[in-house]
């Protein structure tokens, strides 16, 4: 697992406690459970989650530092906004990572990894050739922790993982799953990954974030209509 | 404001926590300019004493350290100023061809006439500074830039990813590569300029340029190789 809380040492066991945290809490916000708006007590996650104080604080305090959380003053900490005007931006940080990602998963992924790849990757495209949205959204989940794992590098992973998450996040709510031709993108870049083929992955991988940019724009109505929950901060 | 912004409100909140936020600075420039040499130990009492902080300050800031890899702590044995490894070293630079480009072009495309002024500011006196090789007055200014950067850049994800790789970043450029050849420093310089005009394009090259400087600099240092 990467940790996005520790960096590269743990510190005994308490780290890894807000490593765990951390994991869970994002989960809650990234599912919904959590909504935008909603405040974040340190008390009640700490009881809920079975985990001290300590760690769940620095575990909000991490979240805060990568906007899935964000502090108001005298209120304390609750669940950032759905920023559905900031696609762009995410998008923007996104591509520059998935090409890294891409580049350093096509070099160090084992072959077990690799044959993952390509399987979980042909999972994908028979899925969004069923419409099984639900499948589509599963299988790139593991894809994506599979490359997360295949690159080997933590700073890469530290700096994802959160972007993900974001994606993840919107997915939930009104962004939709990756189309077939998002999928038949994403599994050329995987199978040149898979093949350790660096410089085709990075271009499949540019072809997919292109794919990604263009259904937004075509789903941009829909998109800027979102759910009574989120709110559109650049509005 | 991005995800520093946000820290330091929090920080800003009662005494204490500001007391650790200029114990990090002091201690992260202590670790960037070499005065504290990688895997010295780095002893809560010593430090109580020569800096006059507390030992909570202390002890927060030497935690925000170790996220920012920074410093390496060993269970039951203490803190320690991280190594440095080189191949932590090339990998962010690698990262960095990919990242650095993406903030330069938006911060070329979107800075208001007010920064860009304030950018052609900080170019000339990076350049002054480069010249006299005051180098703590270099970094303090290099964490205006970057923040600058950031700040136009008006994307939180981005100072989200960039921000903890800037902090790891500075100590090679500071601490290693000292007085920088000056083709780096001229495209470090060019960069900001190009940022300054509104050549997004020309912004970017420099980016790349300075960067790939910067890495054929370090493998000749870190790996003993010979400059590409």
């Amino acid at each position: 697992m990467n940790d996005y809380i520790s960096g590269s040492q743990a510190d005994g066991g308490r780290l890894t406690q807000a490593a765990q945290a951390y994991h869970l809490i994002e989960e809650m916000i990234v599912n919904g459970q959590l909504k935008p708006g909603a405040t974040l007590s340190v008390p009640t996650l700490s009881d809920k989650l079975g985990i001290g104080r300590t760690p769940v604080q620095e575990a909000v305090k991490q979240l805060a530092l990568n906007e899935m959380v964000v502090v108001v003053a005298r209120q304390g900490f609750k669940v950032s906004p759905i920023r559905f005007g900031q696609m762009r931006a995410l998008m923007q940080a996104r591509r520059p990572l998935e090409r890294l990602l891409a580049r350093f998963a096509a070099r160090n992924a084992t072959p077990a990894e690799r044959n993952g790849l390509r399987a979980v990757s042909d999972e994908l495209v028979t899925s969004a050739q069923r419409g099984d949205e639900e499948a589509v959204i599963d299988a790139d989940g593991r894809l994506k922790q599979l490359l997360i794992a295949s690159a080997r590098n933590d700073l890469l992973s530290a700096a994802i993982g959160p972007i993900f998450a974001h994606f993840r996040r919107l997915y939930f709510l009104a962004v939709p799953a990756p189309s077939l031709e998002v999928a038949i993108a994403f599994s050329h870049a995987y199978v040149a990954i898979a093949e350790g083929r660096e410089e085709d992955a990075v271009d499949a991988i540019d072809m997919v974030m292109n794919e990604i940019e263009h259904a937004m724009k075509r789903n941009e109505s829909k998109i800027a209509k979102p759910a009574q929950t989120a709110v559109d901060e650049e509005a | 404001m991005g995800a520093c912004g946000v820290s330091e409100a929090q920080q800003n909140r009662n005494g204490q926590e500001s007391q650790s936020t200029q114990a990090y600075v002091a201690l992260e420039q202590a670790i960037i300019l070499g005065e504290l040499k990688p895997n010295a130990v780095i002893s809560e009492a010593e430090l109580m004493t020569t800096m006059g902080f507390g030992r909570t300050p202390l002890r927060e800031a030497i935690q925000r350290l170790a996220k920012d890899r920074l410093v390496t702590i060993v269970p039951y044995r203490g803190a320690f100023v991280a190594p440095i490894d080189p191949l932590i070293e090339l990998t962010l630079l690698e990262m960095r061809r990919e990242l650095d480009p993406v903030l330069v072009r938006t911060a070329a495309e979107l800075a208001t006439p007010e920064q860009r002024t304030e950018l052609r500011q900080l170019a000339e006196e990076t350049r002054r500074l480069l010249a006299k090789d005051d180098r703590v007055a270099a970094v303090k200014i290099d964490a205006i830039v970057k923040k600058l950067l950031l700040e136009i850049s008006a994307n939180p994800y981005l100072t989200m990813v960039m921000r903890p790789i800037y902090a790891l970043s500075r100590r090679f450029y500071f601490n290693v590569v000292r007085q920088p050849g000056s083709a780096i420093n001229t495209h470090y310089n060019a960069l900001l300029e190009n940022v300054a005009d509104n050549h997004p394009n020309k912004a970017c090259a420099a980016a790349i340029a300075f960067l790939e400087e910067l890495e054929s600099f370090a493998r000749g240092v870190l790996l003993g190789g010979t400059p590409r």
